[in-house]
């Protein structure tokens, strides 16, 4: 790990957690509007998949040792092994599955980036409603409703600002040359 | 944010719990987890709860903190039981209750509680490792045990620096996104106003710098560190070196036996259901 992935990783992982305290109460759903899944899908597209899936890696391992990083200023192994673990856990396998999917394209068409984003979204489910059902001896069906439903609406409304934001912010990164050899578009 | 990050959810203490290896206490803490799984009657839980309690009381902590994080999830654990009272109908598990559609079998009834029980153990176990290891202790406990993977290309010492620096930032960019807010309100951005699409791209003045400069800063850091000659992971010293005691094998030995009286209270018992 050089150390410029190694700052960066840093600070996208600090970026998840400032992001992750964010929080906008909506009138419909009890779980309220968070930035932490905004930045994991950012960390995806702007770190590629190996340096994203360690941004997420340090996050959840911070956490896990009780840094205040998760959402509301929870921390604790506690919180990665209750009821929304899953949901945690399962930002690894997405936010590799995202940055495999835009890593190749210096600037990822709209489509190629919601549908990046759609495939972290479906690994942080799968791996969130598979915990619940474990953890709470569920069945399949029941375990969808407790555990994607409510959060389904905001989740999509958050791809759509994070793959709008996500283009915009690698277009100024590569103006402003901070791109490195190795990454999309850089060199 | 207000909260020390460093020091995270941690008591400082003096307690022998508070003054073990921390890579006692991880691998301790998993193997309770893995226990806590395992688990599948009341009166192995009820020997489990004991043990937590002479943990807690071990480390001196007072109850409130260690019930502190449990109140945000009793809402969402009642939801929880109802719907494994209403749902969980096994073939061949006994009706206790019946009211028009609703039928309440014994299973049902059983697997609802005892998974609430091993939730609310699972949460006091870890609460107990992180009220008791600081995070920076933690860290390196984690490192040393990671460390073996190395091989297999998982870079441990540069994840164990990447998590003490984040540390670092975290603060500076919580300040940073507070400082774009006021700036962007300043300028005629009405935050927390209209509908929710609405509010969620309210965010887009405020990400935007918030990470073009997050990247501007890990350059900075770069010729920060560069500048004090840090040449990467490779033989770097410590100034805590971490050392198993007496203390920690004792640990292992009270560790064991427990076990063992839980996996004897397991397979005798059985389960209820």
């Amino acid at each position: 790990m050089s150390l410029r992935e190694l700052s960066r990783i840093a600070l996208f992982t600090a970026l998840i957690s400032a992001l992750a305290q964010i929080s906008i109460p909506l009138p419909f759903s009890p779980v309220p509007l968070t930035g932490q899944l905004i930045a994991v899908f950012l960390a995806g597209m702007l770190l590629g998949s190996k340096n994203g899936t360690f941004a997420v890696l340090v996050y959840l391992m911070l956490g896990a040792a009780g840094a205040p990083v998760f959402s509301h200023g929870q921390g604790g192994l506690g919180i990665l092994l209750g009821p929304s673990g899953g949901y945690l856990l399962g930002f690894l396998p997405g936010v590799f599955i995202c940055g495999k999917l835009l890593e190749k394209h210096q600037q990822p068409v709209i489509l190629r980036t919601v549908a990046a984003m759609l495939c972290c979204l479906g690994c942080t489910y799968l791996a969130g409603t598979v915990h619940l059902a474990l953890l709470m001896g569920y069945g399949f069906a029941e375990a969808i409703v407790a555990g994607i439903l409510p959060f389904l609406p905001a989740d999509l409304a958050k791809i759509a600002f994070a793959a709008t934001a996500g283009l915009r912010i690698k277009r100024s990164i590569a103006a402003a040359g901070l791109l490195m050899k190795s990454e999309p578009g850089g060199g | 944010m207000t909260r020390n990050l460093t020091l995270g959810i941690y008591l400082p203490g003096k307690t022998a719990l508070h003054c073990l290896d921390p890579r006692t206490k991880i691998a301790g803490a998993s193997g309770l987890i893995l226990l806590l799984i395992l688990t599948n009657n009341y009166a192995a839980y009820a020997s489990f709860a004991a043990f937590t309690i002479a943990l807690i009381l071990a480390a001196k902590i007072p109850l409130r903190f260690a019930l502190k994080g449990l109140r945000p999830m009793l809402p969402f654990l009642a939801i929880m039981w109802v719907f494994q009272l209403l749902f969980q109908k096994p073939p061949g598990a006994a009706v206790i209750f019946s009211w028009g559609i609703i039928n309440i079998t014994d299973a049902g009834l059983h697997i609802g509680t005892l998974m609430s029980i091993r939730v609310l153990l699972l949460f006091l176990v870890t609460t107990i490792l992180t009220l008791t290891t600081s995070t920076v202790e933690l860290t390196d406990g984690a490192e040393a045990l990671l460390r073996p993977l190395q091989k297999i290309g998982l870079p441990a010492q540069e994840l164990a620096l990447t998590m003490v620096i984040t540390l670092r930032f975290v603060p500076t960019l919580a300040e940073e996104a507070e400082k774009i807010i006021k700036a962007q309100t300043a300028r005629g951005v009405d935050f927390g106003r209209g509908n929710f699409i609405r509010r969620t791209f309210q965010l887009f003045p405020v990400l935007l710098p918030l990470f073009i400069n997050a990247f501007k800063r890990a350059d900075e850091l770069i010729t920060a560190m560069e500048s004090r000659c840090y040449t990467g992971g490779a033989g770097r010293t410590k100034m805590k070196v971490l050392r198993m005691g007496r203390s920690d094998y004792l640990a292992w030995v009270v560790f064991a036996v427990f076990a063992a009286i839980q996996v004897v209270l397991m397979i005798k018992v059985g389960r209820p259901y």
